[in-house]
């Protein structure tokens, strides 16, 4: 067995776990990294439009501050945010982000040589700092350089499995060595989840091809770490047709618009009382887009009706060095020439606002010296709809946060409850559940059970919602659970095996789609994403809660509680976009 | 649509081949996923982002070394042959192990910001064309298709031309420090470096971020000429 100790152990290379190994090693602690792919492939990388932060650095964000970002944030989230973290965010935004300046971050700046910032859907000041449309490249490559500078040991290639506990405290994770095919074990005395969004469970996303949710459903399936709001998803309005790749905010920030088959600006009918309707927030564009398809004024294609977004008004020049990775994408994925021609757009899956579930400080719900962070959290900064550009700034203020609070741990050296006899169990447990994989006595097929699991989340739990066809899906899903604990193998080598990695996964995907559903099903109200055709309006009297789903190992189904929201400075009211619904 | 006709390879100079039904704005990657997905699960070959963002799904396609997934079958021949890329190592088929050159070739530059002040917490001043700049130098993937295509790289102890874009990109920041922007002079002054390059140009042919390397490898050894004389003259 190999196995593998340092003080703390993140789990996931991108912005956030980067970010946290940076904080723990600047204190001199021993830090591991266990990560899917290399570093600076982590989909982080692709983020394009750029990051919140009230600099002031221009002059229409003059007068902005950390409380007008609040007030934004919280609107936006349809009131489902934590505000303690919004506050906290808001206000270590800006020296964050210099803090990456610092580092050698190639930020577009303005005539003056400030960092310059940008337009974003649902914030009233212009405040996302970016660099060019790479943001998430820039900021990644920055993020990792310094990571190098530390000497930070990554074990790449590495699909985390399970956590191993003992009395409800995190002692280490067991890993599958995806090139030689073998169960490693790493321990820490702190470990740090941060292993992206869950994109791949819907069919149509802009996630990437390893964004499978796997840190989210290893801690689910202990039976003691509750997903938050699993029912909070994002859909995006402007995302390539074909192949759903993302055309960022940032386009519409700068100016561009939607139009319609005729060429009509109709985001106005769907806002009427907004100054640009544009950028309204996520949810309302993708709803009163998919509406207006509804209503037959998409564009039909091969595959499926979708609308234009208009960027070309903007200039050659504008797009040239503001949108150049747009320019590239549109020319080499859909052949269109965005200085000349109308981009095809369509909402699909974009993020997941749900995640496993944190306090303040970032540590997780039920398990001690366990910690989550970025996109596979829910520290509860988004709530029901999570405003562009907030993101990168989770990802950076969750990750100094948690190193922090790590950091402290370290310094204590409580005693931690660490077993050998644990440690060893799990080991066998996983070895035993690869020789029974391998084995074959399944019958159903890996990825014929994965396309099911997109397929019924896409149809049936999507943009607009409702009561039967979500007690379709829970019932789909359950079955679906089933099947991916029947699983035979084509190819039964454990090395460098696509298809059993699936397979590892497959079971934890089809636990968290079935806790999007129920929790989907169980919320008789519309917040954000969450849009229920039958019941929809927000419901603060019964709603204004948070979704906990559990789902021990003897369940069928997840168990579902709630906890409070916390409303500090901005009491329930108005989100201000005028949704005409 | 056409049948498609491909060949993977499988090491050892072994391929299979496969014949697939070509689909509408159907990538390589997308052609690889339908035959691992319906036809043989043992293939393996690397993919992240589908987006020509991570470099992670670069191989050889009909001979030259391509992005899987920016590459559409339709700008294909109806045979296709599919290679992992020269020089590194092979994991499997068509994965190969890029990460331990790339983190090597920048642990040697010290491709990060050696700073000579602590960090203010303010916005500091950078001319816009410096940091767009910047920007230009760091928009390299690490796909590692202009390594495996250059000869010079491959077989001589040249840097490579994203090696080469790496250290300009920090000799020419302002917050690097004096002492590691001399460094970065003195490897791009070597045959390690801009003096290693042959000029074969298939860097820049094949680079699918569209960075002018030749050119800039050009221009780099004049800005770097002008740089060691002004030191000089100093002396
Ligand atoms: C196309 C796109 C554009 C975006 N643009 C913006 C933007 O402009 N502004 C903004 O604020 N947000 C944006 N976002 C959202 C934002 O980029 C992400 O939410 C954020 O980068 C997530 O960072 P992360 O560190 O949490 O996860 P990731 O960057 O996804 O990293 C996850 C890490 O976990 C590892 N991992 C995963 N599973 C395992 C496993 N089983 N075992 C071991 N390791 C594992 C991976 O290898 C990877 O290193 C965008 C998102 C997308 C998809
Ligand atoms: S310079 Fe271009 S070809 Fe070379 S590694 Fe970078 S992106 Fe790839
Ligand atoms: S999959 Fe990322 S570049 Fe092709």
């Amino acid at each position: 067995m190999d196995a593998y100790f340092s003080d703390a152990l993140i789990i996931g290379a991108g912005l956030a776990g980067e970010r946290a190994a940076i904080e723990i090693a600047s204190e001199g602690f021993s830090v591991n990294i266990i990560s899917l792919v290399p570093p600076r492939q982590s989909h982080s990388n692709a983020a394009q439009g750029g990051v919140q932060a009230s600099l002031n650095n221009t002059k229409e964000t003059a007068d902005d501050n950390w409380r007008i970002h609040f007030d934004d944030t919280v609107k936006g989230s349809d009131w489902g945010a934590d505000q303690r973290v919004v506050e906290k965010i808001c206000k270590l935004a800006p020296e964050l982000v210099r803090q990456f300046d610092y580092w050698g971050a190639a930020f577009s700046r303005t005539k003056e040589g400030k960092i310059n910032q940008r337009a974003f859907g649902g914030a009233s000041k212009p405040r996302c700092a970016f660099a060019s449309d790479e943001t998430g490249h820039i900021l990644l490559n920055i993020l990792d350089s310094q990571v190098m500078a530390l000497k930070i040991p990554i074990f790449i290639r590495r699909q985390l499995l399970s956590l191993i506990y003992t009395n409800e405290e995190v002692i280490g994770v067991t890993a599958l060595n995806l090139v030689k095919g073998t169960i490693e074990v790493f321990t820490a005395k702190v470990i740090i989840l941060a292993t992206g969004g869950a994109g791949r469970l819907y069919e149509e996303t802009t996630n990437s091809r390893i964004s499978f949710g796997d840190g989210c459903a290893v801690a689910l399936e202990t039976g003691l770490v509750p997903v938050g709001n699993p029912e909070a998803i994002q859909f995006h309005p402007t995302c390539l047709v074909p192949t759903s790749i993302l055309v960022t905010e940032g386009c519409r920030g700068d100016g561009g618009v939607l139009l319609d088959k005729n060429g009509r600006e109709f985001m106005g009918d769907y806002c009427p009382t907004m100054k640009n309707p544009n950028l309204a927030s996520r949810d309302v564009v993708s709803r009163s887009m998919m509406r207006h398809i509804k209503k037959n004024f998409g564009v039909e294609s091969p595959y499926g009706p979708h609308l234009w977004l208009d960027i070309k008004r903007l200039g050659k020049e504008h797009i040239k060095t503001k949108l150049s990775g747009v320019d590239l994408l549109c020319r080499d994925y859909v052949n269109v020439n965005p200085i000349k021609e109308y981009i095809p757009v369509r909402p699909s899956q974009h993020y997941t606002m749900f995640g496993i579930k944190t306090g303040e400080s970032c540590e997780v719900y039920g398990l001690a010296r366990l910690f989550a962070v970025g996109e596979c959290a829910c520290w509860d900064v988004h709530g029901f709809n999570r405003l562009g550009g907030n993101s990168l700034l989770e990802t950076i203020a969750a990750g100094y946060t948690a190193g922090q609070e790590a950091g402290k741990y370290l310094y204590m050296e409580n005693t931690q409850n660490f077993s050998d006899l644990k440690i060893a169990e799990e080991y066998q447990k996983q070895t035993k559940r690869l020789e029974e994989l391998t084995k074959n006595r399944g019958k159903e097929n890996v990825f014929g059970v994965y396309r099911e699991i997109q397929k019924t989340l896409t149809e049936k739990v999507g943009i607009f919602r409702k009561e039967n066809e979500l007690k379709e899906a829970v019932a789909k899903l359950a079955i679906l659970c089933g099947k991916t604990q029947r699983i035979k193998l084509g190819y039964r080598e454990t090395a460098a095996n696509l298809e059993l990695q699936l397979a590892l996964r497959l079971p934890g995907m089809a636990k968290l789609a079935l806790c999007t559903a129920q929790a989907a099903l169980l919320r008789k109200e519309s917040r954000g994403s969450h849009y229920r055709e039958d019941y929809p309006d927000r419901d603060d009297k019964n709603w204004l809660k948070r979704t906990l789903a559990y789902f021990p190992e003897e369940n069928d189904l997840p168990r579902i509680e709630y906890e409070p929201v916390e409303i500090t400075l901005l009491p329930p009211g108005d989100r201000g976009y005028g949704e005409k619904k | 649509m056409r049948e498609l006709k491909v060949k993977i390879a499988r090491g050892n100079k072994n391929f299979s081949e496969f014949s697939v039904q070509e689909k509408p704005r159907m990538s390589v990657l997308l052609l690889l996923d339908e035959i691992l997905e319906t036809q043989d699960s043992s293939i393996y070959y690397e993919s992240v982002c589908r987006s020509s963002i991570c470099g992670s799904c670069a191989v050889k396609i009909n001979g030259q070394p391509k992005l899987a997934c920016k590459t559409q079958t339709s700008s294909l021949p109806e045979n296709i042959t599919l290679e992992p890329l020269d020089f590194f190592p092979l994991i499997k088929d068509l994965a190969t192990d890029k990460s331990r050159f790339f983190l090597e070739l920048n642990r040697k530059l010290e491709t990060w910001i050696h700073p000579s002040k602590p960090f203010s917490g303010k916005d500091e001043i950078m001319p816009e064309e410096v940091s767009a700049k910047l920007y230009e130098r760091e928009r390299c993937i690490e796909c590692g298709i202009c390594v495996s295509a250059c000869p010079a790289a491959s077989f001589t102890n040249f840097m490579s031309a994203s090696g080469t874009q790496k250290a300009l990109r920090f000799l020419d920041d302002p917050r690097n420090s004096k002492e590691a922007q001399e460094k970065l002079i003195a490897v791009l002054a070597s045959d390690e470096g801009l003096w290693g390059c042959h000029g074969v140009g298939a860097c820049e042919n094949f680079c699918p971020k569209e960075i002018p390397l030749t050119r800039q490898l050009a221009e780099s050894r004049r800005e770097i000429i002008k740089l060691i004389l002004r030191d000089w003259f100093k002396k």
